[in-house]
C-alpha cells in the first residue's frame, strides 16, 4: 500500500467496531459499519447523528481507548495502536481532577509531558488569561460554575499543544447562553494554532457555526451518511451565523438528513 | 409623561435587605446552636442523674455503681499516676497496631487492584476471613505470639487491615472511569497514573475508613489484654470486674471512649487539611 499524502492528519479507513454488551444471553452490537473519512490538518470537522450511532466511538478510537475490530485508524499514517497520547480529547464531563486547583489542572497534561517547571507556569498563566479565568487559580472545580469548569477543561488540553483534538459533546451539559459564549471563544482558541478538531455533537446550528466540514452519520450501525463542506467564511461570528443564507441551507439539508435517520431508528 | 425609575421606587435600598436577611439568618443559625448545645447538656445530665438515683432503685449499687462514684474514682487513678501506665500501653498497642493495619491494608489494596482477576480470586477468602468473629482468634494470638505486647498489636492491626482493605479497594474501583481514560490519553501511565490518579481518587473513602478505624484498633488491644495481661486498660477493667470494683470497670471504660474521640477528632482535623477539595470531608 502506497504511503498517505502528508496532509493528512487522521484517516479512518473501512473501520468496523462490534461491541459484546456484558449479560449473558447478549448479542454482539454492531457500533460502525465500514466507515471512512478523512481530515486535513487545521481541518475543524463536526461528526452529527442520532444518538447511539457511534460517533463517540470514532473519538475513542482515535484517542486509542478501544481498538476497531475491522479496517484501519491512522493519525498521520501511522496506525493508532494503544492510547494515543498524541491528541487531546475532550469529554462531555468535563473531567477535571477534583483533588487539583484549576490551576494545576491546567498544568497537569503539560507536567505529563515534563514540561520545565517555569515554561508550565508561563503557558498555563496564559492559558487562563485567554479565556478569563485570571483570578480562578486556585479554585477547586467544585467550586468553579459549569462554564468556568469546561472552560478550563479546554484550555487544559489546548496547552499541551495537541495537533489533533478529539470533543465529544463537550458544550452539552451547558444552558444555551453559556453554549453560544463558549463557541465564539473555542473558535477564537482554535484559531491561535488551528489543530485538526473532530467535533461530536447533536446540534445542528453548533455544527454549522463551527465546522469547516460536517460529516452526518446513520442510526446503528453508524455509516458515514454524507459530508457537506460548510463554506462559511472565517473568523465567524456564531452570534449571528444563523442571519446568512447559507446557514439556512445547509441547516434545512442537514435537518432532512438527520430526521430520516432519527426515523429509522 | 416618563416612567418612573424602578430603583427609585420606595423602600429599603438592597443593602438594606441584605444586611437584614444576613443578620436574620444568622440570629436563626445561633438560635439553633444554642437550642442543640442547651439540649446535649439537658440530656446528658438526665442521663447522668437517672444513673445516679435512679438505678439504685432497681439494681444494686455495688453492680452499676455511681457517676459521682466513677468520678472520684478516675480522679484517684489519675492522682495516684496508676492510670497513664494503663493508658500508656493500650495506647501504643493500638497506635502500633493502628499503623501497620493501615500500612498492610493499603499494600495489599494496591496489590489487589492492579493485578488483573486477583481481587475476584482472593473475593471468598477475604469474605471468610471477615466473618470470623476476631474475638475467637484473640486466645490463639496469646497462644501463639505470648504474653507481652506482640499479640494485642496483631490484633489491632488485623481489625485495622481488613476494614482499610476494603475500602481501599472500594476507592479505586469508585473513580470515575472518564478521569482515567482522559488522564491516559493526556500521557499518564504506570506510577505517575498511580500517583495522580488513583491514589487520590481513591483517598476520600480510604481517609474515612482510617478515622473509623482507630476505634477497632483500642478493641483489639483492650481484647488482647482482656485474655492475658499485666498492664493496659483492658487488664485494668478485667482486674477491677473480677474484684467487683464496679466505678473502676467504668473509669476504665470512660478512659478508652475519650481516648478514642481524641484520636479522632486528631485524624479529623489532618483528613481536613490533607483533603481540602472534599467540602465539609469524606464520610464513611
Amino acid at each position: 500500500m502506497a504511503d498517505p499524502p502528508l496532509e493528512e492528519a487522521i484517516r479512518l479507513e473501512a473501520v468496523y467496531k462490534a461491541f459484546v454488551p456484558r449479560g449473558r444471553s447478549a448479542r454482539p452490537l454492531l457500533a460502525l459499519e465500514g466507515v471512512s473519512f478523512a481530515a486535513r490538518p487545521g481541518e475543524f470537522i463536526s461528526l452529527v447523528g442520532p444518538s447511539g450511532c457511534g460517533k463517540s466511538t470514532v473519538l475513542n478510537l482515535l484517542a486509542g481507548l478501544t481498538r476497531p475490530s475491522a479496517g484501519r485508524v491512522t493519525h498521520h499514517g501511522r496506525p493508532v495502536s494503544g492510547v494515543n497520547t498524541e491528541v487531546g480529547y475532550i469529554t462531555q464531563d468535563d473531567n477535571l481532577l477534583p483533588w487539583r486547583s484549576m490551576a494545576r489542572n491546567v498544568e497537569y497534561g503539560l507536567e505529563l509531558r515534563r514540561v520545565p517547571k517555569a515554561e508550565r507556569r508561563r503557558r498555563v498563566r496564559e492559558f487562563i488569561d485567554l479565556v478569563g479565568l485570571t483570578g480562578f487559580e486556585d479554585h477547586y472545580p467544585h467550586e468553579l460554575s459549569g462554564g468556568m469548569r469546561k472552560r478550563a477543561g479546554i484550555v487544559r488540553t489546548l496547552a499541551y499543544d495537541s495537533d489533533v483534538v478529539l470533543m465529544d459533546e463537550p458544550f452539552g451539559p451547558l444552558d444555551a447562553q453559556t453554549r453560544v459564549i463558549l463557541q465564539d471563544e473555542l473558535l477564537k482558541l482554535w484559531d491561535l494554532r488551528r489543530p485538526t478538531v473532530l467535533f461530536v455533537t447533536h446540534d445542528l446550528v453548533e455544527a454549522i457555526a463551527l465546522s469547516d466540514r460536517i460529516i452526518t452519520f446513520t442510526c446503528r450501525p453508524g455509516r458515514v451518511k454524507r459530508e457537506y463542506e460548510v463554506r462559511l467564511p472565517r473568523p465567524r461570528d456564531v452570534f449571528h451565523v444563523h442571519d446568512l443564507p447559507r446557514f439556512r441551507e445547509l441547516y434545512d439539508a442537514l435537518w432532512d438528513d438527520i430526521r430520516m435517520e432519527i426515523a429509522a431508528t | 409623561m416618563t416612567i418612573p425609575d424602578a430603583r427609585e421606587a420606595a423602600g429599603p435600598g438592597a443593602a438594606e435587605v441584605l444586611a437584614g436577611a444576613a443578620s436574620g439568618a444568622g440570629a436563626a443559625a445561633a438560635r439553633e446552636r444554642l437550642l442543640v448545645r442547651s439540649g446535649i447538656a439537658l440530656l446528658g445530665a438526665a442521663l447522668l442523674l437517672l444513673w445516679e438515683f435512679g438505678a439504685p432503685l432497681v439494681v444494686e449499687r455495688r453492680y452499676v455503681s455511681a457517676p459521682s462514684e466513677v468520678a472520684a474514682r478516675l480522679a484517684g487513678l489519675v492522682l495516684d499516676g496508676e492510670l497513664w501506665g494503663h493508658v500508656g500501653v493500650t495506647l501504643g498497642e493500638a497506635g502500633a497496631g493502628y499503623l501497620i493495619g493501615i500500612a498492610v491494608g493499603l499494600a495489599a489494596a494496591l496489590i489487589l487492584v492492579s493485578v488483573p482477576a486477583l481481587d475476584e480470586i482472593a473475593g471468598p477468602f477475604l469474605a471468610a476471613f471477615y466473618s470470623i468473629p476476631k474475638i475467637a482468634l484473640a486466645p490463639m494470638f496469646i497462644m501463639w505470639f505470648g504474653l507481652g505486647l506482640l499479640p494485642k498489636v496483631l490484633l489491632a492491626a488485623l481489625m485495622v487491615f481488613l476494614i482499610v482493605l476494603a475500602n481501599t479497594v472500594a476507592g479505586v474501583r469508585g473513580i470515575e472511569p472518564g478521569l482515567v481514560e482522559v488522564a491516559r490519553v493526556m500521557g499518564a501511565r504506570g506510577g505517575r497514573l498511580v500517583r495522580t490518579i488513583i491514589l487520590p481518587g481513591a483517598a476520600p473513602a480510604v481517609v474515612a475508613s482510617i478515622r473509623l478505624t482507630f476505634s477497632r484498633a483500642m478493641v483489639g488491644a483492650v481484647l488482647g489484654e482482656f485474655i492475658a495481661a499485666t498492664q493496659g486498660l483492658g487488664f485494668l477493667i478485667v482486674r477491677s470486674s473480677r474484684q467487683f470494683e464496679t466505678a473502676t470497670v467504668f473509669a476504665g471504660i470512660v478512659v478508652v471512649a475519650v481516648l478514642v474521640m481524641l484520636v479522632n477528632a486528631m485524624v479529623r482535623a489532618v483528613e481536613a487539611r490533607a483533603l481540602p477539595w472534599c467540602a465539609g470531608g469524606a464520610r464513611g
